[in-house]
């Protein structure tokens, strides 16, 4: 469970137990006690959610794809190249901010490295940011793949 | 040298600082080896919201102290200075303090005051939390706002539906962004 700090609970309660039709506009005037029990219970539900996003360490389908990006391209991986390989693949525009975002989370969890480096002049004096794959990556792709494999199979079965 | 749009790049560094240097020298790069405008504004828009998602699930209560800090400021702001700012003989003499009405102090303009107050809101959740916390501050305003319009037109809204709109969806959203995007704090671009 999310530990929630006071001044947030001590907000929370105010917000539950006090007369709010002092300051709250009219749409708002009308929730009882319990709908704002139950407001509560969806905000506290809503920071779970985004405190287990954070936790979670199973791959999503985009870091899949740029876990995959990063074997194929090798030792020249970064922004820019993996964005390519994922349109060329996909056929949609990828978001390079979006691709460092993920790049990001996958070196959290250690399935990528990255090192920095050198700056050049096409990038505005900005080095770039190389990553290369770990071995725990690479057996973290394969066990996708066999996941991926094994339900495919399954869903043979079935159709 | 081909140089990308600077308004782009100017919202870029200012509403997510925290964008990697990276991620701007892959945008150069991609820019100069001839991507068009339209697609480095693209660019700026998903890495706005990438890095903005990012800070949200790095640090969650954080984003909610940035949204209630906000959301205080206006609330007290509004409830206790908003008036006394606009018509401050009227405030006294509802107070009891003093009946000044006859002396026709120059009072200041709610539509200089409220867009201010807005921006200071802005300036404060970005100034003592994260840049990237704006938007978010933003959006539960705009989703506060679309709810308040909602009710006044399910009372009857008939008169000034269109400065109801303007107000709550541009003028009070953009004042929100330009007080946090101009604080003076530097963080630095990693």
């Amino acid at each position: 469970m999310l530990p929630i700090p006071m001044p947030l609970l001590v907000g929370l309660g105010f917000v539950l137990f006090a007369d709010v039709r002092t300051f709250v506009p009219p749409p708002f005037q009308q929730i009882g006690r319990s709908g704002r029990a139950w407001i509560l219970l969806a905000f506290t539900y809503f920071i779970t959610i985004i405190d287990q996003m954070r936790r979670r360490d199973y791959l999503g389908q985009f870091e899949l794809m740029v876990l995959l990006a990063v074997i194929r391209i090798g030792e020249d991986a970064y922004g820019v190249p993996i964005a390519r390989e994922l349109e060329a693949a996909s056929g949609r525009e990828v978001g390079i901010g979006s691709v460092y975002a993920a790049l990001e989370r996958l070196e959290e969890k250690s399935l990528v490295s990255s090192r920095t480096g050198d700056p050049t002049p096409e990038r505005g004096g900005r080095a770039k940011q190389y990553f290369h794959v770990t071995s725990k990556g690479l057996k973290a792709a394969r066990e996708a793949r066999r996941t991926f494999v094994r339900l495919w199979q399954l869903k043979g079965k079935t159709a | 040298m081909r140089q990308p749009p600077a308004p782009a790049k100017w919202l870029l560094t200012r509403l997510a600082p925290s964008t990697p240097e990276s991620v701007l020298g892959d945008l150069q790069e991609e820019y100069e080896a001839g991507r068009s405008t339209g697609w480095y504004c693209r660019q700026v828009c998903r890495a706005i919201v990438a890095v903005t998602v990012r800070e949200i699930t790095a640090h969650p209560v954080l984003t909610v102290r940035a949204a209630f800090v906000g959301w205080a400021f206006l609330f007290i702001f509004f409830e206790y200075c908003f008036q006394l700012l606009i018509s401050p003989e009227e405030w006294l003499f509802v107070r009891g303090i003093a009946d000044i009405r006859s002396w026709n102090i120059p009072a200041l303009s709610r539509h200089v005051v409220a867009p201010l107050a807005c921006a200071g809101a802005g300036w404060i959740v970005a100034r003592f939390h994260k840049r990237e916390m704006v938007l978010i501050f933003v959006m539960t305003v705009l989703a506060w706002n679309l709810m308040e319009v909602m009710y006044a037109f399910r009372q009857g809204l008939r008169e000034g539906w269109l400065i109801a709109i303007v107000v709550n969806f541009a003028v009070v959203p953009v004042s929100i962004l330009v007080g946090g995007v101009l604080t003076a704090r530097t963080e630095s671009v990693q």
